[in-house]
């Protein structure tokens, strides 16, 4: 009992401390007015969830549900992680850690409580995004019976099961140590794609075959296999292919499918149990571990085993240090780069190889290699007061926060250019455009992680947009990827330079002066 | 112009309309003022409104006769500024991090290696200088926070609850440290340990609810409690139940019982003896008043 009530107590609190954030209810208004977007009026040119080219269901219950479910489950389980993750952290590093454990709480409800956290902060969007969905389906007004068990059916079935997985994995990756921050970040992410990947290609390998078990963690399998067998007979000789993001409709009408109610079979119900299975089998196993990894919060030897002295860094530096300017500088440099850890610079040694040596293709994805590998310092440069408590030692100095954001910005940049340098001289050769290109799309990251530093007064935001526009680069996209259509890539970038600036030129002043 | 703050009037509301302070007015030259208040009195928000970390909802604070809101460097110049609660970059030594803060303040980079260094050694750091910061005690980085606002020999020293974490010795020697600094620069010391400015604090400012209790010497403010202070003996026993009823400032076990000193306006016994107040026994009879009053 004593057990449930700690439990409750947390997630009242976790709860408490999150709602009272005004970032909290813009993203919950971002995220409704994203889900009115997937409902598209019937002579709007696009579909978000289509089913074979062209077809999409009437908009009964059934059907806004399980858009907003693979909507949620696709993306939610993505930008959820970094929305929900640091709540452990928090707890560790305000040292209120400290407080819980000598009470009688059990480390294992403490974790529920932090699990369960994650899962209302997802609910509570989800909600508002299926109460959006509802008013799309009477003002859409294609089919007007409401069923809310057909709605809510895709959602607990489909995306219950993924975004447990991802708060049991928020919860992991809070608890290591050397993923609390944006090694964890990237690394998510990456599991995040090997993870939807394995689901694509499963659907791929086995077309009209039955469920692959027990499918993939975010229920695109399963929603894909159901479908098809609910609409058998459509269009015949054509695969009903499940396709989930926008669809361009190119001036044809969609092609509208009664699909009104959700058959379950056992075979779907065990496989996304499965996986819920398995967010909570995740989260028993992190229980052992917990003590362990709060011990290493403010561990003097941790910090003093935090990445290499690098004397050759300070023979380098020693001949800015002769000015003010120069010094700061210096400094700045060093906070960078000290903490890297040896697999940083052989990871970076390999990025510049692949520049300098590889076909122009690799060495496109070797400068975003390269650009995540500072996301870090991009997006946590203009957060070192904030996250050090050493803002009362250097903002009481004359005109500093105009001197320190200007030595930022020449370190961001900087950085930003020598990382990708071997390919930038190549390129103007052989592509002077290219070599333009890479320019200022580093100058235009550096901007921006401080920009979006100064606006969320955290760095998750920049490095999940910079991981999600590497995946898109890495793909071909544009954006990141300097060789293709470098021009374009240009023209964004300087497109949003002046708002990056004018959100830096706004914010920095006031960030605040603990 | 001559080396003086002034507060006029100075409030400061947060943004959820809580004032922490309120119209306090005081003028403070060169030597060392205690600025004493129990835990919420709103002497940190009024440090943070001195060092130009915030501006002041109302009133003005004037240094050499210039509105620090207005014009934060003319002060921030002259300014060393210890924090109640601050950080350091953990991957610098301790050298490295206050040449950056040196740099920072803009100190003439041929001065700032012998002034760290003199700096390391006032604190009694120099012999461990070169290690990373991340490995030192917590009384460690408060002698860090204590060398960083001496780096640029500032006018103006503000210390907001220096002492905490420091273990005796090192309490000791912080305050010879501050009595030593105390002369042509005006040192404002924030504290709730009446113990940390009896001995050097020539003048006291004492809050309490966020406003200005008393502005004036350690003398002064003793004379205001004369007659308020009695010293009581009784027994073990009756301990619990007179605290509840009286304000004892101090209470020391003897062999006939407990010994008590009391703060009020009348005697707590007929055999209670009337003494003269110390400092500790003047600033609870202040609070008593002020506690009363509003």
């Amino acid at each position: 009992m004593s057990g449930a009530r700690a439990v409750a107590a947390i997630l009242a609190t976790d709860l408490r401390q999150r709602l009272r954030t005004p970032r909290f209810w813009l993203l919950i208004a971002g995220l409704a007015g994203l889900m009115w977007w997937c409902f598209p009026a019937i002579d709007r040119d696009y579909l978000t969830v289509s089913v074979g080219e062209g077809m999409r269901g009437r908009y009964s219950s059934a059907w806004i549900g399980m858009v907003s479910a693979l909507m949620y489950s696709s993306t939610l389980s993505l930008a959820g992680f970094y929305l929900v993750r640091g709540t452990v952290v928090r707890d560790l590093e305000t040292r209120t850690w400290q407080l819980l454990v000598a009470t009688t709480m059990s480390r294992g409800a403490y974790l529920l409580a932090k699990w369960l956290s994650h899962m209302v902060v997802f609910a509570l969007l989800i909600g508002a995004g299926l109460a959006v969905g509802l008013v799309a389906q009477m003002l859409r007004a294609e089919d007007l019976r409401i069923d809310l068990l057909e709605l809510v059916k895709p959602v607990l079935v489909l995306t219950m099961p993924s975004l447990a997985l991802t708060a049991a994995l928020a919860v992991w990756f809070d608890l290591v140590p050397w993923l609390r921050r944006s090694a964890g970040n990237l690394l998510f992410f990456v599991v995040w794609v090997m993870l939807l990947t394995f689901g694509v290609s499963q659907a791929e390998q086995a077309p009209g075959a039955a469920l692959p078990w027990p499918g993939d963690p975010h229920g695109l399998l399963v929603a894909e296999y159901d479908l098809s067998h609910a609409w058998p007979t459509v269009d015949a000789g054509k695969e009903l292919g499940l396709s989930v993001g926008s669809q361009a409709l190119e001036g044809k009408a969609p092609v509208l499918l009664d699909w009104t109610h959700w058959q379950l079979s056992a075979a779907t119900l065990r496989a996304r149990g499965a996986w819920l299975g398995l967010a909570l089998v995740l989260l028993v196993l992190a229980v052992p571990f917990l003590d362990r990894c709060a011990a290493h919060v403010g561990n003097p030897r941790k910090a003093l085993g935090d990445g290499a002295r690098l004397r050759w860094l300070d023979a380098v530096l020693s001949p800015l240090q002769r000015g003010t300017f120069g010094t700061l500088l210096a400094a700045e440099v060093r906070l960078a780069l000290r903490p890297r850890k040896a697999w940083w610079w052989l990871a970076l040694l390999a990025a510049m190889g692949v520049q300098a040596f590889a076909p122009e293709k690799a060495m496109a994805v070797a400068v975003i290699v390269a650009w995540v590998l500072a996301m870090d310092v991009f997006a946590r440069l203009v957060l070192r007061e904030h996250e050090t408590r050493t803002a009362a030692l250097v903002f009481t100095a004359p005109g500093m926060r105009t001197r320190l954001l200007q030595v930022r910005a020449l370190v961001a940049v900087g950085l930003a250019w020598l990382l990708v340098l071997p390919a930038i001289l190549r390129l103007a050769v052989v592509n002077p455009q290219a070599a333009l290109s890479a320019l200022v799309v580093g100058a235009s990251l550096a901007a921006w992680g401080m920009a979006t530093g100064v606006l969320f007064r955290n760095g998750r935001m920049f490095e999940l947009a910079l991981l999600a526009l590497a995946y898109i680069g890495v793909q071909g996209g544009l954006l990141l990827n300097v060789a293709v259509a470098p021009m374009d890539t240009l023209r964004w970038h300087l497109l949003g330079l002046p708002l990056a600036l004018a959100i830096l030129a706004i914010g920095w002043p006031r960030m605040e002066t603990r | 112009m001559a080396l003086q703050l002034a507060l006029e009037s100075v409030g400061y509301r947060y943004r959820g309309g809580h004032e922490a302070v309120a119209g306090v007015g005081l003028t403070m030259a060169p030597g060392i003022v205690g600025l004493l208040g129990p835990n919420g009195a709103g002497k940190s928000t009024l440090m943070r409104v001195l060092s130009t970390l915030a501006k002041p909802s109302s009133g003005r604070v004037l240094w050499r006769g210039e509105d620090i809101a207005r014009k934060p460097d003319v002060l921030r110049r002259e300014l060393g500024y210890l924090p109640q609660d601050f950080g350091v970059y953990e991957a610098l030594s301790a050298r490295e991090f206050l040449a950056f803060l040196s740099a920072v303040k803009g100190l003439p980079s041929r001065t700032v290696a012998a002034r760290v260094d003199a700096c390391l050694e006032m604190v009694g750091l120099g012999d461990v200088a070169d290690r990373r910061l991340g490995g030192y005690s917590g009384g460690m980085r408060q002698r860090v926070g204590i060398a960083q606002a001496l780096l640029n020999d500032p006018k103006l020293l503000i210390v907001d609850e220096p002492t905490v974490g420091l273990d005796p010795e090192e309490r000791v020697r912080f305050r010879h440290l501050l009595a030593e600094l105390a002369g042509e620069r005006l040192v404002i010391l924030s504290t709730h340990i009446v113990s940390d400015i009896e001995a050097s604090a020539g003048m006291l400012a004492i809050m309490s609810g966020g406003r200005l209790r008393f502005h004036g010497t350690p003398e002064t403010l003793m004379a205001q409690a004369e007659g308020h202070v009695w010293q009581w003996t009784l027994p073990a026993e009756q301990l619990a139940e007179a605290r509840a009823r009286l304000r004892i400032s101090r209470a020391q076990r003897r062999a006939h019982g407990v010994e008590v000193r009391v703060v009020g306006d009348d005697a707590p016994a007929a055999d209670a003896i009337p003494v003269a107040p110390d400092l500790e026994d003047a600033y609870l009879w202040l609070l008593h008043r002020s506690g009363a009053q509003s």
